[in-house]
């Protein structure tokens, strides 16, 4: 019971009488039926973006994602490096042909010249000898 | 101790906390239904505590623990979900009055036939007079038997402040009764 300081006693007996009816009433109340149920679906709710096996199919989703996303940038990667070299190839054939026709060139101008040269100095003998 | 298990298998675990459920269903319900008095929202409340519990429940060490938790939390988030109620202005209070009204009428009138100085439903009708503050002292006072001491940890308030509201909420309860009994004595 709880104490009352400077009280009559008729307000203690009141008190205590009261005490009991308050125990007895106070008597816990059974919640609406079915209610542990819907507990464990809430809980089964909020577990179900947690509960392994999802998380075991997600994760394997997410895996198959991220190995095609690879297999993607790896095709792009080695295509785009494919044409690269593809191109450089073509480049360095386009400026070896370049050279060989310079080269080409410069050997028949240095052979007409060689043989101008020697015309002239036949033309040069045949002049000097009397 | 309940211990949430470390493999997959979540059944066994789900088990026990049913049987925790169950076990502390009726407690949980009566506190939140006794300081709202709505048992729709009641169960609401009682709904997110076992949640709550759910996820807290690592923490707790003991089935003592378990309890000291279940009776704080269901406490705070009844009058919580009380001080959210009574802010909302499209709340009508008649509905509210009307429905513990007819509940507890229908209790009344069965206790009367058992002939009782003060009978449940009427004590219980009383209460609903009271603050919700003092009915929580009041509820875990004389629904969970704990002592003024306990109901001062549990509510984060001085023990001082707890007797007086216990003694306020009394009090009140005392002056609703002798006023009842000259009613019946005037006829």
């Amino acid at each position: 019971m709880v104490e009352f300081e400077d009280r009559p006693e008729r307000d203690d007996e009141l008190d205590r009488e009261l005490d009991q009816e308050l125990q007895a009433a106070l008597r816990p109340l059974q919640p609406p039926s079915g209610f542990a149920d819907r507990v464990l679906a809430r809980v089964q709710e909020a577990q179900v973006p947690r509960s392994p096996a999802f998380r075991e199919r997600g994760g394997f989703a997410g895996r198959m994602r991220w190995a095609a996303a690879a297999v993607l940038l790896l095709a792009i990667g080695l295509g785009a490096v494919w044409a690269l070299q593809r191109q450089r190839r073509i480049a360095g054939e386009r400026m070896r042909d370049q050279v060989l026709l310079a080269l080409r060139i410069t050997g028949a101008t240095i052979h007409a010249m060689q043989n101008q040269v020697a015309q002239n100095s036949q033309r040069s003998e045949q002049r000097e000898t009397p | 101790m309940l211990r949430r298990p470390l493999s997959f298998n979540l059944k066994p675990f789900e088990l026990e906390f049913r049987h925790l459920v169950e076990t502390h269903q009726s407690r949980v319900f009566s506190i939140a239904y006794r300081i709202l008095g709505d048992r729709g929202l009641a169960e609401e409340v009682a709904q997110d505590v076992f949640l709550a519990l759910y996820r807290d429940l690592d923490r707790l060490e003991s089935d003592t623990h378990v309890l000291a938790w279940l009776r704080r939390v269901t406490v705070h988030r009844a009058l919580d979900a009380h001080r959210r109620r009574a802010s909302r202005i499209e709340y009508a209070a008649e509905e509210f009055h009307e429905e513990r009204t007819q509940v507890l009428s229908a209790g009344e009138n069965r206790s009367a036939a058992q002939g009782r100085t003060y009978t449940s439903a009427r004590l219980e009708r009383w209460m609903s007079s009271l603050s919700a503050i003092q009915k929580s002292v009041l509820l875990l006072r004389y629904q969970e038997d704990m002592l003024p001491g306990e109901i001062a940890a549990a509510l984060a308030m001085p023990q001082a402040t707890v007797k007086s509201h216990l003694q306020r909420a009394l009090k009140l309860l005392r002056s609703q009764a002798e006023r009842q009994t000259k009613e019946v004595a005037n006829g």
